[in-house]
């Protein structure tokens, strides 16, 4: 050994050229007679070129992750820039939109004569010092507006120039003024009397549904929600915190409104939905959808909004305009079972309402499931202890069992509940808004064997029938579903909404009013630290007001509309509340007779006016 | 950049920033081996491959790029990839220009090296690290026994011997059953 080392150390020498020259020309000659050297020389060359190959290995691959990155970052670019340009193009075409909406109703001489009466008003603020007394003020605005409509008259020949004119001092006057936000006390308030929420434990691993205290119904697939910030995927136990808003006090107390952008909107209940894992915030995996039903039984074309909240108040927006695409026109709509308005029938359980039918149904089907599942197939398998089989199944528009989703175990045993399942009775199919739909099922379903229960990863098994069914029926295309026209999610969602996003949720529909409008203001006596909402009668949809040089501004209303009008004050740490009635026309000055209360006193009071709002 | 800015990067000892030059190319070699029927991961490998031998041939005295990185690079990847394939017929071969007999030989003078990197890679991880120490960082048997914490030099160049010789082994091994 110690020979060869000295050879090896040789070798090296030579290589490393740290020979001298005689010592070299010897090593050179001995390599041309001793094959055995040679060979030992030309394979030590190889291995170092092998050690060698692996660092620049290294080295090509770092190059390789630059060039990848760089390919990546040059995606990442294009694609914001493409985001970009399509938030340019949208909000061009939302610009060019607005003037469109407003355009037909300055043609109403009225609206011409307030907004120009309001250019002197404005400007007399200006230069009057405070002292000038309310009446004399009234006074020159009533002239100023008597000599306005004279003008209007002589102007009316050349309609054309002079509606453009005012048109354009109007869209000038729109941005003087600043808008005063919400006093810090009264957005202190609205905290103070902010709704609690409602803690729901669930377990992200299993789909799951809820009733909420008020009533709403959500239904949320397994696996939803991952973390906001990291885009994990949440496992295990989460918090779900709900907020229903379906009485107009809780709406008012929550400084809630229904406006889409300055459309008006008619509510039929407001959500805040909102999820955590141990205080980490939660949002929905993309793909994923929560369903969610309303409590409103008798409103018909509502749709969903999401708000998004600034300037102390929340806007609303439909929730296909903000990108959150609901699943486009489907010919099938499958509901859940769950939230389903007419549940589907089981033999034998036609009595009674809607949830009898629907427990008698749930009842039914796990007896003819127990009763009928093989156990003797679990006991072959030896398997031991509790066996958990999760059955999903639909029940399609004709009252068959459609796809069937297992999990369970073992293969074997999803095998057989499925047997089971298709071995069911035919029912009455289900129906959403009078017309059929396929009907989700869910049931667990266990079965207890002696020994130790293991837990195991489950395996999903799937039953194909229903493809198989649906290919025949295309081949035998005479049979057509009885009497139900294609109807499409759209549809049925406007009672059981899917939502793709959590937050504020809103089921609304845009306010369908015939009536010409007007653009509402007015100034309030003792107005310092109020805010004013507009609370119709005819319909359950509240308009907010923003304060802009002393006048509350509601945008354009319905004329003629009977509302009442609800002022919160905050005025040196005592809260005040304003209540009236009115008639949406063109006034002035209003009074509306504040008067203390207390916190209770005011929940009370608006509490009296949640009956007429539904 | 230019073929002259990179060979001159080669020359300075800035080869990874050469590398990461170079790898811009990598888009059309990859175009190639996708149109022979190979995939995105034998792109990524033939396209090292050539850059391996690429590297190496810059380093022999002898050696002069005739051609531009591209053509060259576009050439040896070319034959890495049908030497993988095993796809020379004795008629090619013979038919070869000059140039490409020595891209040939390039080639298959890798696979020796291959071989030898396999072999080197088999070794446990402690000797991976002590070959390298010596013949690529040129440490010394003193560093080496303090860095690595043998308890003498002598240990350490004794340690390194049976390295050494235990890669020969299976080197041998693995290139005669290739050879023969």
């Amino acid at each position: 050994m110690e020979n060869n080392i000295n050879t090896i150390d040789l070798i090296n020498a030579y290589i490393d050229n740290t020979l001298s020259n005689e010592e070299r020309l010897a090593f050179e000659n001995r390599l041309e007679i001793d094959t055995e050297l040679n060979t030992l020389y030309n394979e030590q060359l190889a291995i170092i070129e092998g050690i060698k190959r692996v660092e620049i290995g290294k080295e090509i691959q770092v190059a390789r992750q630059h060039y990848v990155r760089g390919k990546w970052s040059k995606y990442i670019g294009i694609s914001i820039a493409i985001i970009l340009v399509s938030a340019i193009i949208y909000n061009i075409v939302f610009k060019a939109e607005e003037p469109q909406i407003v355009e037909p109703v300055y043609n109403n001489e009225i609206e011409v004569v307030i907004d120009s009466m309001i250019v002197k008003k404005a400007s007399e603020e200006k230069i009057e010092t405070k002292n000038v007394d309310e009446q004399s003020k009234i006074g020159t605005t009533l002239k100023a507006e008597e000599i306005i409509k004279l003008e209007e008259d002589k102007a009316e020949v050349k309609e054309p120039f002079e509606e453009d004119k005012t048109e354009v001092v109007e869209k000038e006057l729109e941005n003087i003024g600043v808008i005063e936000p919400l006093s810090p006390e009264l957005n202190s308030f609205y905290n103070s009397v902010k709704k609690a929420p409602q803690v729901i434990e669930i377990n992200t691993e299993k789909r799951f549904t809820v009733t909420c205290k008020e009533g709403t119904v959500l239904t949320i697939p397994a696996k939803s929600f991952v973390d906001s910030k990291t885009g994990r995927l949440a496992r295990g136990t989460i918090n779900l915190e709900v907020t229903e808003y379906y009485k107009l006090s809780d709406m008012l107390l929550a400084n809630l409104s229904t406006k889409s952008d300055d459309k008006q909107l008619e509510t039929g209940g407001m959500l805040y939905i909102n999820a955590n894992k141990k205080g980490k915030k939660l949002r929905l995996k993309q793909g994923k959808r929560i369903q969610v039903a309303f409590n409103n039984s008798d409103k018909k074309n509502m749709q969903l909004f999401s708000g998004e909240e600034h300037n102390d108040s929340v806007n609303w927006r439909l929730q296909d305009q903000i990108g959150n695409t609901k699943e486009i026109v489907e010919e099938d709509v499958e509901v859940s079972f769950d939230v389903i308005q007419e549940v589907p029938i089981y033999p034998g359980c036609e009595d009674g309402n809607n949830d009898m039918r629907r427990k008698c149904m749930s009842d039914k089907i796990s007896s003819f499931v127990s009763e009928n599942f093989d156990r003797s197939i679990a006991e072959d398998l030896r398997l031991t202890g509790l066996q958990k089989i999760n059955m999903f199944f639909e029940i399609d528009k004709a009252g068959d069992i459609g796809k069937i989703d297992i999990s369970a175990s073992r293969k074997e045993l999803g095998e057989e509940a499925i047997r089971v399942i298709e071995s069911m009775p035919k029912l009455k199919p289900g129906k959403q808004r009078g017309h059929l739909v396929r009907t989700t099922f869910f049931l667990p379903f266990s079965i207890a064997l002696e020994g130790k229960t293991i837990n195991q990863a489950p395996v999903s098994v799937r039953s194909d029938r229903k493809f198989i069914k649906e290919f025949e029926n295309r081949m035998d295309s005479t049979r057509s579903i009885q009497g139900t026209r294609p109807i499409t999610n759209n549809d049925i969602e406007r009672y059981a909404f899917s939502t793709s996003k959590l937050g504020w949720l809103n089921c609304d529909r845009f306010a369908r009013t015939t009536s010409k409008k007007i653009k509402y203001k007015f100034k309030l006596k003792d107005s310092k630290g109020a805010s004013v909402k507009m609370v119709f009668k005819s319909m359950s949809s509240i308009l907010p007001s923003i304060k802009r040089n002393s006048d509350y501004e509601f945008g354009w209303v319905p004329k003629d509309e009977e509302v009442i009008l609800i002022a919160i004050k905050w005025k040196g740490n005592k809260l005040y509340l304003g209540k009236k009635t009115a008639n949406t026309k063109i006034v002035q000055d209003l009074n509306l007779n504040f008067k203390e209360v207390t916190v209770h006193e005011l929940k009370k009071e608006l509490e009296t006016l949640d009956n007429g709002f539904n | 950049m230019s073929d002259q800015k990179i060979l001159e990067l080669f020359k300075n000892g800035k080869r990874s920033k050469a590398f990461r030059e170079l790898y811009k190319l990598y888009p059309k070699i990859e175009k190639l081996i996708l149109s022979k029927g190979g995939t995105k991961a034998d792109a990524n490998d033939v396209f090292q491959e050539a850059l391996i031998i690429l590297n190496r041939n810059l380093e022999k005295t002898d050696f002069n790029l005739t051609s531009s990185f591209y053509t060259y690079l576009y050439s040896v990847s070319r034959f890495v990839w049908k030497d993988t394939q095993k796809q020379f017929s004795k008629q090619e071969l013979y038919n070869l220009k000059p140039d490409e007999v020595s891209i040939f030989h390039s080639v298959i003078e890798e696979e020796k090296y291959q071989f030898a990197e396999k072999a080197f890679r088999e070794l446990g991880e402690r000797c991976q690290e002590l070959l390298q120490r010596f013949y690529l960082k040129k440490m010394s048997f003193k560093d080496i026994a303090e860095v690595m914490q043998f308890k003498s030099e002598k240990i350490a160049k004794n340690q390194k011997y049976k390295c050494l010789q235990k890669a020969k082994d299976s080197f041998r091994t693995h290139f005669k059953t290739v050879q023969s």
